[in-house]
């Protein structure tokens, strides 16, 4: 499981918390959806996840492992996707998916085994040897989800997956976060779709300025706010402290 | 007119416009002022200390012309790779071209942005040694009126021939696969070339063997062979002399500056006018073509397995050589190191021998060719200096993936030795043939040397990525910024000056005491090259125990 025990994130030397005591419990199994306004702190906490980003207290863990003193360890736990899209783009798909593969010990026989499966899924096979930069931006978010996925990661971190996709490819990659929770994973990702986070999570969490105000499964949010749609919810606490 | 004002306001400001985290660079600006204010004064009170000389042998107009041939060469160099980068394969060009804009303002507002960066080049190139050298010979005041056009107008000169260079350079990169890299081989041999013609005009320096000749004769073949030199690029040439008031064309001096100047400005402008007129539609279907990635397939079909080191240097290669910008500057030293060391050692061995009695002649000679290769063939290769830079936004992947930082820095490590080591070789061995050539090889001081440089690059390579790595520029959104316009890279570069002059000085100086006084030149060879390779392998132990114990620590600093 991943664990956030209260966590806070402060910008420069601002006294504004990027992230606001978080404590949050991810297990195996489930789908997390993320959910915020823009600036509420979802990409941050992704960051701090997966090593991009420091933090001034609090201490995050991956299946036991410590994220700052346990860094590489965690680190091989975690598949993660940007919400920005940048990657080497000099490499061509194949070059990028063997580097990965090879940083995260990947032999040659599983790496293709999971990348024809995913090519087929995503159909990128005519493109994978051709270089990045030439990639419209939803082939560069499929071949960063292959990426991600090709080490078979226990916790597979996604920060707006779905932005770039076309319908067909959403599609596939939700029916794939779906079977890697099922496989016994974590899934956590981050979304402004709600009515994809209806569809596919387990879980929702509803993060605004720095801080989780909302955090369970679809029915008991709902069932606490009096059977309102998710939207309807989401819009009424973005910027409340309700809690659950 | 309008559009052309609109877009070079708009690039200026994105160019020039401070990113995140560029106040804390502040202190390296300083730094780097400094740094360059102190090679600008080392370079004046050289030319004040040389100007009476020049002036008694009757050769400033042509000193002057080479002086302001230097500028002109730099900007078109580093001019060429910025159009390339900056020009034709921004990111941008597709979006401007889209805009109700003809693409010759386009085109010339991208200009008009890499003169902005080229002209403070030129200037710290071209203007303090002409400024002493005009202070020093009493130049009249057109020599200071020549100095402010020529830091206005040899960047636009130098711009325009490279813009000219570049439509037809850039149109036959298009139709290649790899357009980056056959546009990076193109200039690299483009610039080889260039430099190979010069070297004819060394060439033509030459007064002799010494023996034979008066002091009259050896100074009017100096006098013959710098007129030559000067006149490669005549309309500069032509500038230096409305500078001097030197009449050349025509008896009268206001008569031959008058057409000195004509054909300076003539010069420029017709440049200008064939760039307007070629320009707008060669650019237009050039950089739509860079863009066009109708097949860019790389030759590997099957996966291939490597551990996380090897993993790690292929794509430091790959994302390195198969951008232009990163290219050029990582690796053109390669080929023009060793050129630039042959055309340094033919002339200063050529000089050295004939004048100066021997051995010191032979290590003079050699310590120029020694500090060629320690600034060409080490402190120009920036992919050291630019290791954590040329990452960029994708550095987000370095704080991801579950490998030691230490192993990653490693990577580049081994990676910048390689392309180091084989920069340094070639110019080694051209700088060992070309003395064998010149007569004035010495075993000794070849060996040393050889010994010297094996110790010292790896010592270097490790302090520019560490440099880098304290304080990366990762903010780029053009690959030029990581490389060309990045204050870290000078440093290093001006450090790699200071250490190859200084490092040469004692070589020459202890070897000629050591002659003198003892008879034991070896003695005074050995002696400064020890301490040279104690010093260079105190450095790199220190270096290596310091990335050892501190790459956590800066790269968990970084954020992006």
């Amino acid at each position: 499981m991943v664990l956030f025990e209260n966590v806070s994130k402060i910008y420069g030397k601002s006294n504004v918390k990027a992230v606001d005591d978080l404590t949050l419990e991810l297990r195996p199994g489930e789908i997390y959806g993320f959910l915020g306004p823009n600036g509420a702190g979802k990409t941050t906490t992704i960051k701090m996840l997966t090593g991009i980003l420091p933090f001034e207290s609090g201490r995050i863990t991956v299946f036991g492992r410590d994220v700052v003193t346990d860094a590489v360890a965690a680190k091989r736990e975690i598949g993660y996707v940007t919400d920005s899209g940048v990657m080497y783009e000099k490499l061509s798909g194949r070059e990028f998916v063997d580097f990965m593969a090879d940083v995260y010990g990947v032999s040659v026989a599983e790496r293709r085994q999971r990348c024809d499966e995913l090519l087929a899924a995503f159909n990128l096979a005519s493109a994978f040897d051709s270089r990045i930069e030439t990639y419209s931006h939803g082939m560069k978010q499929k071949i960063a989800i292959i990426g991600a996925l090709v080490h078979a990661p226990r916790v597979l971190v996604l920060d707006e997956p779905m932005v770039g996709l076309d319908p067909q490819s959403a599609r596939e990659l939700k029916e794939i976060m779906r079977r890697h929770a099922d496989a016994g994973n974590v899934v956590f990702f981050s979304t402004h779709v709600l009515d994809t986070a209806e569809k596919i999570c387990d879980r929702v969490g509803i993060i605004t300025g720095g801080r989780l105000v909302m955090s369970g499964s679809l029915d008991e949010i709902k069932a606490a706010k009096g059977d309102e749609s998710l939207e309807d919810i989401f819009l009424s606490v973005a910027g409340t402290g309700t809690e659950v | 007119m309008h559009g052309w004002f609109l877009m070079t306001r708009t690039l200026m400001k994105t160019f020039f416009r401070k990113g995140k985290g560029d106040g804390s660079r502040f202190a390296g600006m300083i730094v780097l002022a400094a740094l360059g204010a102190l090679l600008s004064a080392g370079v004046a009170v050289m030319f004040a200390f040389l100007g009476p000389a020049f002036a008694a042998v009757g050769i400033v107009p042509e000193v002057t012309a080479l002086l302001l041939d230097a500028g002109f060469i730099v900007v078109l160099v580093f001019g060429t790779i910025g159009i390339f980068s900056y020009v034709y394969f921004a990111r941008d060009s597709e979006f401007l071209l889209s805009l109700p804009v003809r693409p010759s303002a386009v085109f010339l507002a991208k200009l008009a942005a890499v003169y902005a960066q080229e002209i403070m080049i030129a200037a710290l190139v071209m203007v303090p040694g002409t400024l002493a050298l005009g202070i020093s010979t009493v130049q009249p005041a057109t020599y200071y009126i020549m100095i402010l056009l020529a830091l206005l107008l040899v960047p636009v000169m130098a711009l325009l021939v490279a813009s000219l260079v570049s439509v037809p350079l850039a149109a036959a990169a298009s139709f290649f696969r790899r357009k980056g890299a056959v546009s990076g081989i193109l200039l690299i041999i483009l610039f080889a070339a260039f430099m190979g013609v010069y070297m004819y005009f060394v060439y033509s320096m030459s007064y002799g063997t010494g023996g034979d000749q008066s002091v009259e004769e050896i100074l009017a073949e100096m006098q013959s062979g710098m007129v030559t030199m000067a006149s490669v690029l005549y309309p500069v040439y032509a500038l230096a002399r409305f500078g001097t008031l030197t009449p050349a064309l025509v008896g009268s001096v206001a008569g031959s500056a008058l057409i000195d100047l004509a054909i300076f400005f003539g010069t420029v402008i017709a440049a200008g006018a064939l760039t307007v007129l070629i320009s707008g539609k060669a650019y237009k279907g050039a950089a739509l073509r860079q863009n066009e990635h109708t097949s860019s397939v790389t030759s590997a079909r099957e996966y291939v397995a490597s551990s996380a080191l090897g993993a790690l240097m292929k794509k430091e290669w790959r994302e390195m050589v198969r951008n232009i910008s990163f290219a050029f500057q990582c690796l053109a030293g390669v080929v023009l190191a060793p050129v630039i060391v042959v055309v340094v050692s033919l002339a200063s061995g050529m000089q050295n021998f004939t004048l100066v009695p021997l051995p010191s002649a032979e290590i003079m000679a050699w310590g120029t060719s020694l500090l060629m290769i320690v600034m060409m063939g080490v402190g120009m290769n920036q992919f050291a200096t630019t290791a954590v830079s040329r990452e960029g936004q994708s550095f987000a992947y370095s704080k991801t993936i579950p490998v030691p930082y230490a192993t990653q820095l490693l990577a580049k490590i081994i990676v910048a030795d390689i392309i180091a080591y084989i920069t340094v070789t070639l110019s080694l061995v051209a700088a060992i043939v070309t003395a064998a050539i010149g007569g004035y090889a010495d075993p000794l001081a070849i060996v040393l040397s050889a010994v010297f440089l094996l110790v010292y690059t790896a010592a270097y390579v490790n302090f520019g990525v560490l440099h880098d790595l304290k304080k990366p520029k990762l903010d780029w959104v053009t690959p030029r910024e990581a490389v060309k316009s990045n204050a870290t890279t000078v440093v290093p570069m001006l450090l790699d000056f200071l250490i190859g002059i200084l490092g040469v000085v004692l070589v020459c100086v202890l070897t000629i005491v050591f002659d003198a006084n003892f008879g034991l030149p070896a003695a005074g060879t050995g002696i400064a090259f020890g301490a040279l390779i104690i010093l260079s392998a105190a450095a790199l132990v220190w270096s290596v125990s310091y990335i050892r114990k501190n790459a956590d620590k800066y790269y968990n600093r970084l954020s992006i």
